[in-house]
C-alpha cells in the first residue's frame, strides 16, 4: 500500500480516535471504526485480490473505486473480514452500467442501495432473513449496509448536499442490507430465477425507496390485495410521468421489490410466477386519479377513470423475496419500490466470488 | 496530557478524488452566422419547448440551423457515446436543456 493513500492520525484513547474520524469528515453521522492499515489490510488478504484492482467507476465524477477504498470502508463500518466479500460484491454490482449510479446516487428522489444476500455466504457469515428484517440487531446487516453508504459517501462522491441532492430521503440510506430465507420455502430463491445456482453466492442491489410494510389477514388473496394496493399508491416514485421520454407508457414505470414471510405452507400451491401474474396486471393506478394529482399531464376526460396505466414494465420486474417473520400472521410483506424507472436504473445481480476464486 | 502519551495511527484514507484527464477545449466560434445546432433534450418537463423557442430565436436572429435533435429516454442516463460523437461531427455547437 502506497503511503500516499495513507493519513497519519494522532490518539490517546478511543474516544479522541472516534471524534478524529468525524473531523476527517469520513462518517456517515454514526461513530465509525477507524481504518487502521493492519486491519483494511486483514480484509484485501481475505478476498485475496490486489488493493489497486478497481471494482469499478463513476465515470460522471471521474472516480475509480479501488478494493483498498472499499476494505478501508467496510472496516469503518464495522465489518468482519468474512463478510467483505459481499461488500465487494455489491460494489460492483452498484457501479455496474445498467445500475448508472450516478441516477440515485445524485438524484432528488432519495433512493437507498437496498443489498439482497442469496446462497450458503448469507447463512455462513449469520445473516438475517426473518424477524426484524429491515431492524436493527444484525451485525452482518447491518454492517455490510453501511458499508455500501459509506463508499458511496466516501469513494463515490456521493456527498449529502453536494453531489448526493436527495431531498427527504429514508432510513435505508444509513444501511438496508438483507438477506433471504431460502431454507423455509419450496420458492426458488432470488438468485436463481436471475440466473444463478441454488449453491453459488449471489448478491442483488436495487435502488430504492423505503420498505412500505404491509398487514393483512391470513388469507393468500387478502394479503397479496393489500400490497397491491400499497404498490399502486399515488405520490410514489413511479406514479407520474417526469423526466422520461417514448417508453409507451403513461407513467414513470420501474421495478419493484416485494418481500414476503409467513409460514412456508401459505404459499403452498404457488410458485413466486404465479404471485407475480396475479399482482403485476394489478398494480396501476387510473387516469383519473393521476390526472387529478397532476401526475400525469392533461385535462380529465370521460372516461379517464377507467383507463389504467400499469406501473411495473413487466411481470419479471417484480422481483420476489421471501423474508421476515416465519410466524407472520398480519405483517406478512413489505412493498419496495425502484426510485427511478427502469431505464434509468436497473436491479442488478452478480456472484459473490469466495477468496479462492478470485 | 503530554505529546509522548499519544500514538501515531496510519489510517487508509476511504475517500477518492475526482483524475481528470488533460483536456483542450474545443475553439469557440467566432460568431454564430448560420452555424449548425444540435439540442439534446433531457426528458424532463418543458426542456422541449425550451429548445424549440430558443432554436427559432437563434434562427432568427443568426440564421442558425438545428442538425441534430436527441431525446434522451431519461433524464437520468447519460447520453449515449455515439450520439455524442454525431453530434459532434456534424454540428458546431450544443445546447443540453435542463428543463422543469
Amino acid at each position: 500500500m502506497s503511503d500516499y493513500e495513507i493519513k497519519n492520525v494522532e490518539w490517546n484513547n478511543v474516544i479522541d480516535a472516534i471524534e478524529e474520524c468525524y473531523s476527517l469528515g469520513w462518517t456517515d453521522g454514526l461513530p465509525v471504526v477507524p481504518p487502521e492499515q493492519y486491519r483494511v489490510q486483514e480484509f484485501i488478504d481475505f478476498v485475496k485480490r490486489s488493493p489497486t484492482e478497481i471494482l469499478g467507476e463513476v465515470p460522471e465524477r471521474r472516480r475509480q473505486i479501488s478494493v483498498l477504498k472499499t476494505a478501508a470502508n467496510a472496516v469503518m463500518a464495522g465489518c468482519l473480514p468474512e463478510y467483505f466479500p459481499v461488500v465487494v460484491a455489491a460494489t460492483e454490482a452498484m457501479l455496474a452500467p445498467e445500475f448508472n449510479l450516478i441516477g440515485p446516487s445524485s438524484s432528488q428522489g432519495g433512493a437507498g442501495i437496498l443489498v439482497v444476500v442469496n446462497g450458503p455466504i448469507s447463512r455462513e457469515i449469520g445473516m438475517n432473513s426473518k424477524d426484524n428484517l429491515f431492524g436493527p440487531g444484525n451485525r452482518a446487516n447491518a454492517t455490510i449496509g453501511r458499508a455500501i453508504r459509506l463508499i458511496l459517501m466516501n469513494a463515490c462522491g456521493s456527498i449529502p448536499g453536494l453531489f448526493d441532492r436527495t431531498n427527504i430521503g429514508h432510513p435505508g440510506k444509513y444501511t438496508y442490507c438483507i438477506a433471504e430465507n431460502e431454507l423455509e420455502t419450496h420458492w426458488d430463491p432470488l438468485h436463481v430465477e436471475r440466473g444463478f445456482k441454488k449453491e453459488q453466492n449471489a448478491v442483488t442491489v436495487l435502488a430504492a425507496w423505503e420498505p412500505r410494510q404491509v398487514r393483512s389477514a391470513a388469507d393468500k388473496y387478502a394479503a397479496l390485495d393489500s400490497l397491491i394496493d400499497v404498490a399502486s399508491s399515488l405520490g410514489t416514485s413511479l406514479a407520474n410521468d417526469d423526466s422520461v421520454a417514448g417508453n409507451g407508457s403513461l407513467v414513470r414505470q420501474g421495478q419493484l421489490l416485494v418481500t414476503i414471510a409467513g409460514a412456508s405452507d401459505f404459499w403452498e400451491g404457488w410458485s413466486k410466477d404465479d404471485v407475480r401474474e396475479y399482482i403485476y396486471p394489478k398494480i396501476r393506478r387510473s387516469v383519473g386519479d393521476l390526472k387529478r394529482v397532476q401526475a400525469i399531464a392533461g385535462d380529465y376526460q370521460e372516461g379517464d377513470d377507467d383507463r389504467y396505466a400499469l406501473l411495473v414494465p413487466s411481470p419479471e420486474d417484480i422481483l420476489l423475496v421471501y423474508a421476515g417473520s416465519p410466524e407472520a400472521s398480519g405483517y406478512r410483506s413489505a412493498v419496495i419500490l425502484s426510485e427511478l424507472p427502469k431505464v434509468s436504473s436497473t436491479a442488478v445481480t452478480l456472484e459473490i466470488k469466495a477468496p479462492e476464486q478470485s | 496530557m503530554t505529546i509522548a502519551d499519544t500514538q501515531i495511527h496510519r489510517l487508509v484514507d476511504p475517500t477518492t478524488s475526482a483524475m481528470v484527464p488533460e483536456f483542450t477545449l474545443s475553439n469557440r466560434l467566432q460568431d454564430l452566422s448560420n452555424k449548425k445546432v444540435g439540442l439534446i433534450d433531457d426528458a424532463k418537463e418543458n426542456a422541449k419547448e425550451l429548445l424549440d423557442e430558443f432554436s427559432a430565436l437563434l434562427n432568427e436572429k443568426y440564421g442558425v440551423s438545428c442538425q441534430q435533435y436527441h431525446q434522451k429516454p431519461s433524464a437520468g442516463k447519460p447520453t449515449e457515446p455515439d450520439i455524442i460523437k454525431k453530434i459532434s461531427e456534424e454540428c458546431d455547437f450544443v445546447i443540453v436543456a435542463i428543463g422543469s
